[in-house]
């Protein structure tokens, strides 16, 4: 059986390829180096369970576990913020929010990810939840200012669209009964 | 058919099917597209995945918890130790496997053998004193008298009498 250790240098190696596949733009390849990174990585934390004596009677020192443990959360928050990445491209957008929520999940201060699953919402045409998480982001990190008026400007304008289309639709329902009702009364 | 290798090297082959209780899995495949390659699950041994494959499979077909429902309908859910008949029977295992069973779920995302698996461990210590519970799990007490005087009086309340 393959060490905590041996199991990590993998992980790592797998997302090292995905980067690269998203950086030359092959999405597809990317994602699934990303998955295969996280078969390795995920479930590494098994040893804080061990090291709380629950699987392994014997312990490994604490110091050790520990540095061990944050740096695959912090590989794991990448991954997912990245794999969000790839499910935009690809627009699919619910997978996108889910992986960019999961990174968020490790560390809520992971800006690109925020940036990623507010996109996602807006998307999904979920524009209250979207435009709330896109404030947000302008108000803690205001480096992002730009690209958040950029997004909230579009799906603004994409909100007003469907609003404008809708009341179009239900105008021309009104017509088409009395439009209806005229030909009855003259048939 | 969905190919899986175990930490120890060894092969299984499943349904798609009864697999894709696992959401870790299940998000692979969607993402990646089913292929031939096996899918290394190098943090679960043989003995345990062929548990856990016996529970995807008695459980096929039936509906997978939705991804965001984690806060609200879940409570109902996390109340009850209830477990089924088949539940308790297939989770009657020792110690050592329990919490590899339970490991393996949380690890392929499997939520309710998950939950199976914790209720399971919360009725082993449902109305043991500590020390009970302490020889149960092998865990040694690191409290000075002073501090399990200290912490006794303070939970005093939550004592059955």
């Amino acid at each position: 059986m393959a060490s905590a250790e041996e199991k990590l240098a993998v992980g790592k190696k797998h997302k090292e390829t995905a980067d690269q596949a998203f950086k030359n733009g092959d999405v597809q390849a990317a994602l699934a180096s990303y998955h295969s990174a996280m078969l390795y990585l995920q479930g590494l934390d098994k040893s804080a369970m061990a090291s709380l004596g629950m699987v392994n009677p014997s312990p490994p020192k604490e110091g050790e576990a520990l540095k061990q443990k944050t740096e695959v959360d912090e590989l794991v928050e990448k991954i997912y913020a990245n794999m969000s990445a790839c499910h935009l491209k690809k627009e699919n957008w619910k997978r996108a929010e889910e992986t960019a929520s999961k990174a968020l999940a490790k560390n809520d201060k992971n800006y690109k990810a925020m940036f990623r699953k507010a996109k996602a919402l807006g998307e999904q045409r979920f524009f209250e939840k979207a435009e709330k998480l896109f404030l947000e982001i302008k108000e803690k990190n205001p480096s992002d200012a730009a690209a958040v008026d950029h997004e909230l400007a579009r799906f603004r304008a994409i909100d007003k669209e469907l609003e404008k289309a809708n009341r179009e639709k239900l105008k021309g329902f009104l017509n088409k009964s009395k439009k209806s009702d005229g030909e009855k009364a003259s048939a | 058919m969905v190919v899986l290798v175990t930490s120890d090297n060894e092969q299984f082959t499943a349904d798609k099917e009864v697999v894709e209780r696992s959401v870790l899995i299940k998000n692979m495949l969607e993402d990646v597209g089913e292929s031939d390659q096996p899918i290394p699950l190098p943090n679960v041994s043989s003995s345990v995945l062929k548990k856990v494959l016996e529970y995807c499979e008695h459980h096929r077909g039936e509906p997978l918890p939705a991804p965001d429902a984690d806060s609200s309908q879940d409570d109902t859910r996390k109340r009850t130790t209830d477990i089924s008949e088949w539940d308790q029977k297939f989770i009657t295992v020792d110690q050592e496997m329990l919490f590899e069973i339970i490991l393996a779920a949380n690890y392929l995302d499997i939520k309710s053998l998950l939950d199976v698996g914790c209720k399971t461990v919360a009725n082993m210590i449902k109305g043991k004193t500590p020390e009970e519970i302490r020889k149960l799990f092998n865990i040694v007490n690191d409290f000075t008298p002073e501090e399990e005087a200290q912490i006794k009086k303070e939970n005093e309340w939550a004592e059955d009498r």
